[in-house]
C-alpha cells in the first residue's frame, strides 16, 4: 500500500464511528439538533417509510442473491485470517466491513493467501458508489452524506494505491463471483 | 444547519469517529483468540419452521455463521420429507434490512412514521408509565389494558402469563379468525376436532379447504402425492383453486350453502340405507331425530340452494356411503358464512352415519405426547371485571376471546372502557376485517405496544415497538404436537440474535420487573427459570429426549395411533353422552338448535357481489408477501371476476377497479378476468396493500382484505364471517 497504513486505519476506524447511534455529545460537535440527527440516523439505517433509506449492509447494493453469498464468503475471509466479524449485525455491515478492513491490511503484508487488491476488489469495490447516492439522496444533515461520499473516496483511493503492477486502470479483473 | 463535505473532513469525522471508542478503535470487530480456521465452517441445526403453524422441522445449513439454506428434515414424519418454499424462504428473515433492530419509540403522531431508538430499560420505563397511568385513571381495574396475539411461536404462553399476572382477562387471540367455528362443530358431535387419516382415504370431499394452497399440513401432502386414479377427491369452492384443478370434481357450490350440501347428502344416505347402521347402533345418539330431520332436504331442493344438480348429489352422496375409506374433511379455516358451527356439525353428521370415525381413511383424534405442564404462580386481584364480550358468545374461550364482538364493545366502551393494547406478533390492522374499525380503536387507545420482529402495519401504528429475535435466532420450548404420529418439536438458534433483539420470554419477563401486583410485588417475580430450564422440565418424563431434539429437532415415543380403540370401547368419545351426537341435547339446554336448521342466505342484491376470501399457493397469511424470495412470484394482487359479470359492468383485465362493501370500506384494485370464480362472487388474496411502509414490497400495492372485509360473526364460537361482505364493483 503507498499510503500511510496508520492514517489509512485510523481514518477507516474513524468512518466506522460514524454509524454509531447519535448522542448529545456527537450532535454537540456536529452542531445540529440531537433529534434531527437521532431522526435521520433512524430513517436511513434502520426504519423508515418505504423501507429504510441506506441500509448499512454492502450485500443490499447487490443483486439479492449475490447478498448471500457476499456474506458467507466474507466472513469465511474474516474467520480464516482471524478477524472476528461482532455478532450484532450480518457479516455485511459497512462500519464492521472498515474495521475489518484495517486489521485484514495488517495481515496482508504477512499472508501470501491474502492480496489486498483482490480484497478490495470483491469486497469494496460494488456497493460504495450506490451507498453513497442513497445517503447523498435522503440524509437531511449532510452528515451522513459526508460520510458516505469519504468511504467511496477512501475505498477508490485504496484500491488505485493498491493497484498490481502491469493494470494501468481501475477495471476490475476480478469478479464478485471468481 | 447541515454538516458540508468540508468540515466533515477537516474536523467531523476525526471527532465522531472516535466517540465512545475503545483503546483498539475497534466496536464491531475484534481479533480471534484461537488460531484461525482455514477452511469453511458448514454445519447443520435442525429446529422447526415458524412461517405457518404446521412448525415442520428442518435442517438449518448454516455456513461461515450465516443460514445458507433450510432444508427439509427427511426423518420428520409430519412434512413427509418436506419444505415448502414458504418455509425455504424465511430464511432470509434474519437479514431483511428492514427488520426492527431496537426498541423504538414513536415520536411523532401514530402511522407518521417517526421514532426514536430507545434502550430496552427506556422502553420499559416509558410502557409501564403510561399503562399504570391509566390502570390508575380506572380505578386501579387492570381490565382496561388488552392482550392480542396470535398462534405459530411457542413462547405466546409467555405473553400471557404476562398478562394474567397483569391482571387482565382481555385476550384477544386468532381462533375465531380461524378455525373455531369448525372446532366447535366437530367437538359438539364427536367430542373433539379429529384428525382425518387422508394417506388410507379412497374418497374424499372438501367444502372449501384448499389443502394446495392453504398451509400445508400432512393432510395436503398425503392427498396429492397420490397416484392418479387411487383416490378420488370432489371439491366444492366457488373458485377454481389448485385444489379444483387437481380434484376429480370441481363443484363451484353457492357461497352458504354447504349445509344444504350436507344436509341433502344425509338425506340419500339415510333415505337408500346405506348408512352404517351398526355404527350407529353402538357408538352414537340422536340418529332417530337425525333421520327425521333430513327428510326435508331433498337433493331437487339442495338443487335449488347450492347451484349443484339433484343427480351429483346423490351420485356422491352413494359413492361416499359405499367407499369403505371415504371421508368428508372437516376443513380448518372457516370463518365464512351463516350459522358455520351448525354447518361444520352436519359435515360431521355425514361422517358419523357412515362410520367415517376410529377406522383407516376416517376421522380419528389426534394423539399427543405428554409434556409436563409449565407452571407459574397465579397473581390475584380485588378489582376483577369479566372480558368485555363475555356474553355474546355462547361457547367462549376465555383464552382466546372472539374479536369481532370484542372490538365492537371496545369501540363502545361497553361495558368498560379499554385503554391499552399490547400486541404479540397479531397484525391485526391486516387480518382483522374491516380495518377502519380496528383504526377507530386503536385512535381511541392511550398506550399500544407491539413485541415484532418486523415493523408490519399494526407495529407502524404502534407507540413501543419491542423487537423479538426471529425463530432461527432464538431457543423455545418444547412442544407436542397433536397428531396421528404425534412428535414433539422445539426451536434451537441457528445463529446469535442480530441487533439489539430478545426473545419473548426475556422481554415479558424483564418488563415485568416495572409492574407490581396490588400487594406491591414487583411481577417478575412471577416468572422464575429460563426457556432452557422450562424445556428441560418439560421433558421430563422422557430421559434423553432433550439431546434428541437438539441433534434432529424432535423425538417421538411409541405412542402411536390403533384404529378401533373407540370401537372396541377401549376409549370413550368425549362427548358428555360418550357417544357421537347426531343430536345435540347440550345445545338445546343452551337454547341452540340441536340439529343443523338451514336457512338460505339473504339475497345479495342485483349489480351485487359476494366477496369470498381464501389462500394463494405461495403465500401465508399476511406476513410472507413481503418476503423478498416469494413476492416476486406476485407482486401485487388483483381481483378476480367472472367474464359474464365483467362485461356487464364494461371491465377488462388490467382495469382498476374501484370496489365498496356496505360500511364504507372501499378499495381500488385491479381486475383479473377468469371464469375459476361464479359469476357473484369476487375474490383477491390477502397481504398486500400494508399499512406499513416499512414492508416495501407490498406497501401501496394491490388491496388489503382488512380494508374490503364487513365485520360479522356468529354467536355460538365466535367466529367471524369474512364471506357475509357484500361489495359493488366498477371501473376506476
Amino acid at each position: 500500500m503507498n499510503s500511510n497504513p496508520v492514517a489509512i486505519a485510523g481514518k477507516l476506524l474513524n468512518l466506522a464511528g460514524c454509524f454509531v447511534y447519535p448522542s448529545a455529545e456527537m450532535a454537540e460537535q456536529l452542531q445540529l439538533d440531537l433529534t434531527d440527527l437521532e431522526n435521520n440516523h433512524v430513517r436511513l439505517f434502520m426504519s423508515d417509510r418505504g423501507g429504510v433509506k441506506a441500509p448499512p449492509y454492502a450485500g443490499c447494493y447487490l443483486d439479492s442473491e449475490d447478498r448471500h453469498r457476499f456474506m458467507i464468503n466474507f466472513n469465511g475471509l474474516c474467520l480464516r485470517h482471524g478477524v472476528v466479524l461482532g455478532t450484532s449485525h450480518p457479516p455485511d455491515h459497512i462500519p464492521a466491513m472498515l474495521e475489518a478492513l484495517t486489521l485484514l491490511s495488517a495481515r496482508a503484508d504477512d499472508s501470501a493467501d491474502l492480496d489486498i487488491f483482490i480484497l478490495l476488489d470483491t469486497y469494496y469495490h460494488h456497493w460504495p458508489t450506490a451507498f453513497a447516492a442513497a445517503l447523498d439522496q435522503h440524509d437531511r444533515t449532510g452528515f451522513y452524506a459526508a460520510l458516505g461520499a469519504e468511504i467511496k473516496e477512501t475505498l477508490v483511493a485504496l484500491r488505485h494505491d493498491c493497484l498490481p503492477q502491469g493494470h494501468q486502470s481501475l477495471q476490475s479483473p476480478y469478479a464478485l463471483r471468481a | 444547519m447541515t454538516v458540508t463535505r468540508r468540515k466533515f473532513i477537516a474536523g467531523s469525522l476525526a471527532g465522531v469517529g472516535a466517540l465512545g471508542a475503545g483503546s483498539a478503535g475497534l466496536r464491531y470487530v475484534s481479533q480471534a483468540m484461537a488460531q484461525p480456521t482455514r477452511t469453511e465452517q458448514t454445519r447443520y441445526v435442525n429446529s422447526s419452521c415458524n412461517i405457518c403453524v404446521s412448525a415442520c422441522v428442518f435442517r438449518g445449513q448454516v455456513v461461515n455463521g450465516v443460514i445458507k439454506r433450510l432444508e427439509p428434515e427427511p426423518d420428520f414424519p409430519k412434512s413427509r420429507g418436506m419444505m415448502c418454499a414458504r418455509g425455504n424462504a424465511g430464511a432470509a428473515t434474519p437479514y431483511d434490512p428492514n427488520r426492527v433492530k431496537s426498541p423504538m419509540i414513536r415520536t411523532g403522531k401514530r402511522g407518521e412514521g417517526k421514532w426514536r431508538k430507545a434502550s430496552w430499560d427506556e422502553a420499559y420505563r416509558y410502557i409501564a408509565e403510561k399503562t399504570n397511568r391509566v390502570v390508575a385513571e380506572e380505578g386501579g381495574h387492570r381490565s382496561c389494558i388488552a392482550f392480542a396475539s396470535t398462534k405459530g411461536t411457542f413462547q405466546e404462553h409467555y405473553f400471557h402469563q404476562f398478562r394474567e399476572v397483569f391482571g387482565s382477562p382481555n385476550a384477544v387471540r386468532h381462533p375465531t379468525l380461524c378455525l373455531s367455528a369448525v372446532i366447535r362443530g366437530f367437538q359438539s358431535v364427536f367430542g373433539t376436532y379429529p384428525a382425518v387419516d387422508v394417506r388410507n382415504s379412497h374418497y374424499l370431499i372438501l367444502a372449501g379447504a384448499n389443502l394446495a394452497e392453504g398451509i400445508i399440513p400432512p393432510a395436503t401432502i398425503d392427498l396429492f402425492k397420490r397416484p392418479i386414479g387411487s383416490r378420488k377427491l370432489i371439491y366444492l369452492d366457488p373458485r377454481f383453486t389448485k385444489t379444483a384443478a387437481l380434484a376429480d370434481k370441481w363443484l363451484p357450490i353457492k357461497p352458504g350453502s354447504d349445509m344444504a350440501f350436507a344436509l341433502a347428502m344425509m338425506n340419500v344416505i339415510i333415505g337408500e340405507g346405506l348408512h352404517d347402521q351398526d355404527f350407529i347402533d353402538k357408538h352414537c345418539v340422536g340418529f332417530a331425530e337425525l333421520a327425521e330431520h333430513v327428510r326435508q332436504y331433498t337433493p331437487e331442493w339442495a338443487e335449488r340452494e347450492t347451484d349443484i344438480s339433484a343427480g351429483d348429489i346423490r351420485q356422491i352422496a352413494r359413492e361416499f356411503a359405499t367407499t369403505p375409506s371415504a371421508v368428508f374433511y372437516h376443513g380448518r379455516r372457516t370463518t365464512w358464512q351463516g350459522d358455520e358451527v351448525q354447518t361444520r356439525r352436519a359435515i360431521a353428521m355425514v361422517n358419523a352415519i357412515v362410520g367415517a370415525f376410529d377406522r383407516p381413511g376416517g376421522l380419528i383424534p389426534a394423539l399427543e405426547i405428554p409434556l409436563a405442564p409449565y407452571f407459574y404462580e397465579p397473581a390475584w386481584y380485588t378489582k376483577f371485571r369479566p372480558r368485555l364480550e363475555q356474553g355474546d358468545v355462547t361457547f367462549m374461550s376465555p383464552g382466546d376471546g372472539a374479536w369481532i364482538p370484542w372490538r365492537d364493545r371496545a369501540l363502545r366502551s361497553d361495558p368498560y372502557a379499554i385503554r391499552g393494547l399490547f400486541i404479540y406478533k397479531q397484525n391485526v390492522l391486516e387480518m382483522l376485517p374491516d380495518r377502519n374499525k380496528t383504526l377507530e380503536l386503536f385512535a381511541k387507545l392511550d398506550i399500544i405496544v407491539c413485541v415484532d420482529p418486523f415493523m408490519s402495519g399494526t407495529a407502524w401504528y404502534s407507540d413501543v415497538v419491542l423487537p423479538e429475535s426471529t425463530y432461527l435466532e432464538r431457543l423455545d420450548p418444547a412442544v407436542a404436537l397433536d397428531e396421528i404420529e404425534p412428535v414433539v418439536i422445539f426451536r434451537q438458534p441457528l445463529i446469535k440474535p442480530l441487533y439489539d433483539t430478545k426473545p419473548c420470554f426475556e422481554i415479558v419477563s424483564e418488563l415485568a420487573a416495572y409492574f407490581k401486583d396490588e400487594d406491591g410485588a414487583p411481577l417478575s417475580d412471577y416468572f422464575e427459570g429460563s426457556v432452557e430450564s422450562h424445556t428441560k422440565a418439560a421433558l421430563a418424563d422422557h430421559p434423553g429426549s432433550l439431546d434428541k431434539l437438539r441433534e434432529k429437532g424432535f423425538f417421538s415415543t411409541d405412542l402411536k395411533l390403533k384404529f378401533g380403540e373407540y370401537r372396541s370401547g377401549k376409549k370413550t368419545v368425549r362427548t358428555k353422552t360418550g357417544k357421537v351426537e347426531l343430536y345435540s341435547e347440550d345445545f338445546a339446554r343452551r337454547g341452540l338448535e340441536p340439529l343443523p336448521v338451514y336457512r338460505r342466505p339473504a339475497d345479495i342484491g342485483e349489480g351485487k357481489f359476494r366477496f369470498v376470501v381464501g389462500r394463494h399457493a405461495i403465500h401465508t397469511h399476511s406476513s410472507t408477501a413481503a418476503f423478498p424470495d416469494l413476492n416476486w412470484h406476485m407482486k401485487e394482487n388483483a381481483v378476480w371476476i367472472n367474464p359474464v359479470s365483467a362485461r356487464k359492468l364494461g371491465i377488462k383485465t388490467g382495469d382498476t377497479v374501484l370496489m365498496k362493501n356496505r360500511t364504507g370500506g372501499e378499495v381500488k384494485i385491479k381486475a383479473l378476468l377468469t371464469e375459476g370464480i361464479r359469476p357473484d362472487c369476487l375474490y383477491y388474496a390477502n397481504g398486500f396493500d400494508s399499512l406499513s411502509p416499512d414492508k416495501p414490497l407490498v406497501y401501496g400495492k394491490g388491496a388489503s382484505q382488512a380494508a374490503i372485509l364487513e365485520s360479522h360473526f356468529e354467536s355460538i364460537s365466535g367466529s367471524a364471517l369474512l364471506h357475509e361482505t357484500i361489495v359493488e364493483i366498477r371501473r376506476a
